[in-house]
């Protein structure tokens, strides 16, 4: 037990937020991702073993936690919850990658695929729900994703298109 | 597969990847290009999935009981209770292990010989009336002829308990031969013998004897 009360609500509020983000990009589910980090930082509590470099242990556990649930999921249940089939690649790689997503979304998409993604993917809402708020057909949604999809998927392959 | 279908696959991959049988999943894992759209659908997931608005603050508040169940005291007390278990077992150990040490060191110590000896019953032989001090004898008795043994070699405590007991045995055996020989010395004037009657009855008991 390394940590005072006050000591450790300092700790928790600063790296909360980067581990939850990462459990979450990893498992797509908050409830999950907040079990995960919760219990990592209570192992922290908990430990008398002095951890010299608590942000980077907090990172790698919650990283690892999450492989852990990963493992337990067959592919069905990985599709269902739109996660990698490939083991994830270091939990800085995942943060860099996210940005590097990100960035091609809002550059390399028109405003229309953009906006279609960020519905699809951010708002988590369905092709119908979609079309409507768009005023498109569910076809068109599909569509849409499909092109901006492998406009992506092209930029990633060829490193920089 | 024309590229109708594979839009629609693509749809139900994407949007109700829950409604896909066994056969449109393995299509898709087996599909170079299916696979291709799904793994970067996946990341565009998780890149879109890692940014939900997070108030720390908020998130210290609901985690906060779950420490507060775990009191610092219990965990002392817990690690003071392992400590005196493991200083008790120790010492416990230590009794032992001393105890074994002194009790074979204060066992006593006798020489090869006496270990095999057969322990000697000693009768004085009565040719004559006897001469000498009658302690002594007794003393000369008892005291083996043979030293104690060296304190190099051990025997087992039970066989030192019996050669003492047997020593013991023979110590009131002559003790009572004492006795009964001044009985004897005592009463023998008293029965009037002649010579040949001494020298036969004195004859009788050194068979007796050296039997």
């Amino acid at each position: 037990m390394q940590y005072s009360t006050a000591e450790f609500e300092a700790l928790y509020t600063r790296h909360f937020p980067p581990s939850m983000r990462l459990a979450m990009s990893l498992l797509h589910d908050e409830d999950e991702a907040r079990d995960v980090v919760q219990e990592v930082f209570l192992k922290l509590w908990e430990t008398d073993y002095n951890v010299e470099n608590p942000a980077a242990f907090i990172l790698r556990a919650v990283r690892n936690t999450c492989l852990t649930h990963l493992n337990r999921l067959d592919t069905r249940e990985k599709i269902l919850r739109r996660l990698a089939l490939d083991e994830p690649p270091d939990d800085h790689d995942i943060m860099l990658r996210n940005e590097e997503i990100t960035m091609a979304v809002k550059i390399l998409l028109t405003p229309k695929e953009r906006v279609t993604v960020e519905k699809i993917y951010s708002d988590r809402m369905t092709y119908k729900e979609t079309a409507e708020s768009l005023g498109v057909s569910v076809a068109a949604v599909n569509k849409t994703i499909v092109s901006a999809l492998k406009k992506l998927r092209t930029h990633f392959k060829t490193g920089k298109s | 597969m024309t590229d109708e279908q594979k839009e629609k696959l693509i749809a139900k991959m994407l949007d109700a990847p829950e409604s896909l049988s066994d056969d449109e999943l393995d299509l898709i894992l087996h599909d170079p290009e299916l696979l291709d759209i799904y793994e970067i659908s996946a990341a565009v997931s998780s890149a879109c999935a890692g940014k939900p608005e997070i108030k720390a603050a908020e998130e210290w508040e609901r985690f906060r009981p779950r420490i507060a169940r775990k009191p610092r005291t219990m965990q002392w007390i817990m690690r003071v209770a392992a400590i005196f278990l493991g200083v008790m077992f120790t010492a416990g150990i230590l009794v032992k292990v001393i105890d074994y040490v002194f009790t074979q060191e204060s066992a006593p110590v006798i020489a090869e010989s006496e270990k095999n000896a057969e322990p000697e019953i000693l009768i004085p032989k009565i040719s004559d009336p006897p001469t000498e001090n009658r302690e002594n004898l007794a003393v000369a008795a008892v005291t083996p002829d043979h030293a104690v043994a060296s304190p190099t070699d051990e025997i087992d405590i039970d066989e030192y308990l019996m050669i003492q007991q047997a020593r013991i045995d023979n110590e009131l055996a002559l003790q009572d031969a004492a006795m009964y020989e001044d009985d004897f010395y005592e009463i023998l004037p008293q029965l009037d013998l002649t010579g040949d009657e001494y020298a036969l009855i004195f004859a009788e008991l050194r068979e007796i004897t050296l039997e």
